[in-house]
């Protein structure tokens, strides 16, 4: 395997660059900017069986070194992302995405996952149990181990691609989760969704999201992010992909270093819509910088410091 | 012009009253938006960018008129010239020029896209322009539209300067009916015109943004087609009557 490829459940990507569900869209707004295939993959939107709106506006709130989003999972529905978002991608997208899958009930998520599981585009399921946005939305399954166990055991019975769980931060102990999600049948992890946050109006004390709470994304989240991904790591044996707060090709290597296989960046598109473009280009010099061989042979580099 | 992440350099950042600027950037590109499409400015120290509609281009010099409300703006307003800001541009879909627009109404900081908009009509059509402001000494830029060459009315909520009352009352003034519009100003501005004026409008929405080019859901609004819409990819100028007032705040 050349030096920035990994082996995702045998699937092979170019390079450990992923851009994270909910902002990437269904990749078409980006490729007016750069060609999307040069990505090791995407993640699409997270994707409900039926079209939701969302939650009022405003959705958005900055804090230093990072944002909340109070998004709620708007998203048109599985139906219309098959039949229309994931026809035009393949028009010019020629690798396979991780298929986001959201759901307010076992019988929900296993539907969703299975019209997924359909489409060649799709290289893998990515359950999403961990969004703090929506009221009992995927959360609840996010943070009890039974929960989560049950509904990814119930979608991987169901599918053929390999399926991934997005497992939340908002966890007392995350390693009880990776291991029971593992134990669940999961095929690989990824660590992890957005830690929940709030901000207040200075003048009038009012919440400046409507939802009242939102989840935090950006560089403020890349330790916590780490810690989560070197403890899962000392707790499971299948793949995981690191997120949070990832920004310079300096954070991949660390992210990767603490256990992840790959990477997804979030908020970092947001602010600059070349950011995953850019850690492509620039992940090869900071590996020769230091000395690293490979993608393949930095994951979990960090592992064996401290008896966790 | 395609879209792009650009550097900037000030030419000039301007106080025009005390909490109102006027910035020039210069860029090595050509330039080239239409009239309610804007910029989303990185400024140092702040995660997220600030959307600020372009007042007015030409071939290599943008012009913004932004207000200090916040950290961000305050920020902004402490640039010097010869310093450098990235720009995200050009963003937004733009008035549609196609469709006929005979008046065209300005609230607040509403007036920056409002003085492009003129600019690019003034030669077509006879129109007239209704600015809105709260007092006398929050007045801008009155000069370079009257250089435009067309029919002014301005109001003020004190009745400091022009007609009293807001732009609302600017309209009763007219002996003939408006027939088409374009507006930018506060949303409840926005809403009693949709709701007073029964004839064709087009109106520039703001919310706060994600990202500015339709990445993030940030700012989607709900319309009465039943569809959502991104202000900032789909808008932020939207027909007036596609908009479901009363889900915006
Ligand atoms: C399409 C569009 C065009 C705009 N054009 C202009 C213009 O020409 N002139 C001008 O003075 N202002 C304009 N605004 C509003 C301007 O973006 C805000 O005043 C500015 O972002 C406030 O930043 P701050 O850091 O000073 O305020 P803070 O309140 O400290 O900002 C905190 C966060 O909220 C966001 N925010 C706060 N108020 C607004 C708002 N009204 N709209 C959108 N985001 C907001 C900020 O961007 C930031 O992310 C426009 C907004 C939009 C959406
Ligand atoms: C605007 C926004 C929308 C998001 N929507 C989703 C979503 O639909 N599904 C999901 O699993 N994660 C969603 N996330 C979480 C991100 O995929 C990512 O896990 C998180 O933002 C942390 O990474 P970052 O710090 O690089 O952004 C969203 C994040 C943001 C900022
Ligand atoms: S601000 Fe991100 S989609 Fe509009």
């Amino acid at each position: 395997m050349g030096q920035l490829e990994v082996n995702l459940s045998g699937i092979t990507i170019d390079n450990p660059i992923i851009p994270a569900s909910g902002t990437f869209g269904y990749g078409i707004e980006y490729q007016r900017f750069y060609d999307i295939n040069i990505l090791g993959a995407f993640s699409c939107k997270g994707t409900t069986l039926n079209p939701r709106y969302g939650n009022p506006l405003p959705r958005i709130a900055e804090c230093t070194s990072g944002m909340l989003n109070a998004v709620g999972l708007q998203n048109p529905g599985i139906d219309h992302v098959i039949d229309v978002e994931l026809k035009e991608l393949a028009t010019f997208y020629h690798k396979k995405i991780f298929a986001n899958v959201s759901g307010f009930s076992i019988d929900e998520y296993v539907q969703t996952a299975m019209r997924f599981d359909s489409c060649d585009i799709v290289g893998w399921i990515e359950l999403n149990i961990s969004c703090p946005n929506v009221k009992h939305g995927g959360l609840s399954f996010g943070t009890s181990p039974d929960m989560a166990a049950e509904v990814t055991n119930a979608v991987k019975s169901k599918i053929h691609k390999p399926l991934y769980v997005k497992l939340s931060p908002n966890v007392s102990d995350i390693a009880t989760m990776a291991k029971a999600v593992e134990n669940g049948g999961a095929d690989g992890l990824v660590v992890g969704n957005t830690l929940t946050g709030a901000r207040f109006d200075l003048a009038t004390g009012k919440p400046i999201l409507t939802n009242i709470t939102g989840g935090l994304s950006g560089p403020a989240l890349f330790p916590i992010a780490l810690r989560c991904v070197y403890q899962c790591a000392k707790a499971v044996d299948i793949p995981i992909i690191g997120c949070g707060g990832i920004t310079t090709a300096q954070d991949v290597i660390e992210m990767i270093s603490a256990g992840a296989s790959a990477v997804e960046v979030g908020a970092a598109n947001l602010v600059d819509p070349y950011a995953c473009y850019q850690l492509v280009q620039s992940l090869p010099q900071w590996l020769d910088h230091y000395n690293i061989e490979s993608i393949q042979s930095l994951t979990g580099r960090s592992l064996h410091y401290g008896n966790e | 012009m395609d879209n792009c992440c650009a550097m900037g350099t000030i030419i000039q950042n301007k106080a025009l009253t005390d909490s109102i600027y006027e910035l020039k950037l210069t860029y090595q590109q050509k330039l080239d938006f239409i009239p309610g499409q804007f910029v989303n400015l990185k400024l140092d120290g702040f995660y997220l960018r600030r959307p600020i509609s372009v007042a007015d281009y030409d071939d290599h010099t943008l012009t913004l008129i932004y207000k200090v409300v916040g950290q961000g703006t305050d920020a902004l307003s402490k640039y010097q010239p010869g310093q450098t800001i990235d720009t995200l541009m050009p963003l937004g879909n733009g008035f549609d020029l196609s469709k006929p627009i005979d008046t065209l109404i300005g609230g607040g900081m509403g007036i920056a896209p409002i003085y492009g908009l003129t600019k690019a009509l003034k030669d077509h059509h006879p129109l007239t322009v209704i600015l809105g402001f709260r007092n006398k000494d929050e007045i801008v830029y009155l000069q370079q539209f009257q250089s435009l060459g067309v029919k002014m009315i301005i109001t003020t909520d004190d009745g400091s300067y022009g007609i009293q009352g807001n732009v609302m009352a600017g309209i009763d003034t007219f002996d003939h009916p408006i027939q088409t519009w374009a507006a930018c100003g506060p949303t409840i501005m926005m809403k009693s015109l949709s709701q007073t004026l029964n004839t064709h409008g087009q109106v520039s929405l703001e919310a706060r943004m994600g990202c500015g080019f339709g990445g993030c859901m940030g700012c989607s609004i709900q319309t009465t087609s039943n569809q959502s819409k991104r202000v900032c990819l789909d808008g932020p100028v939207f027909d007036d009557k596609e908009v479901l007032w009363d889900s915006l705040k």
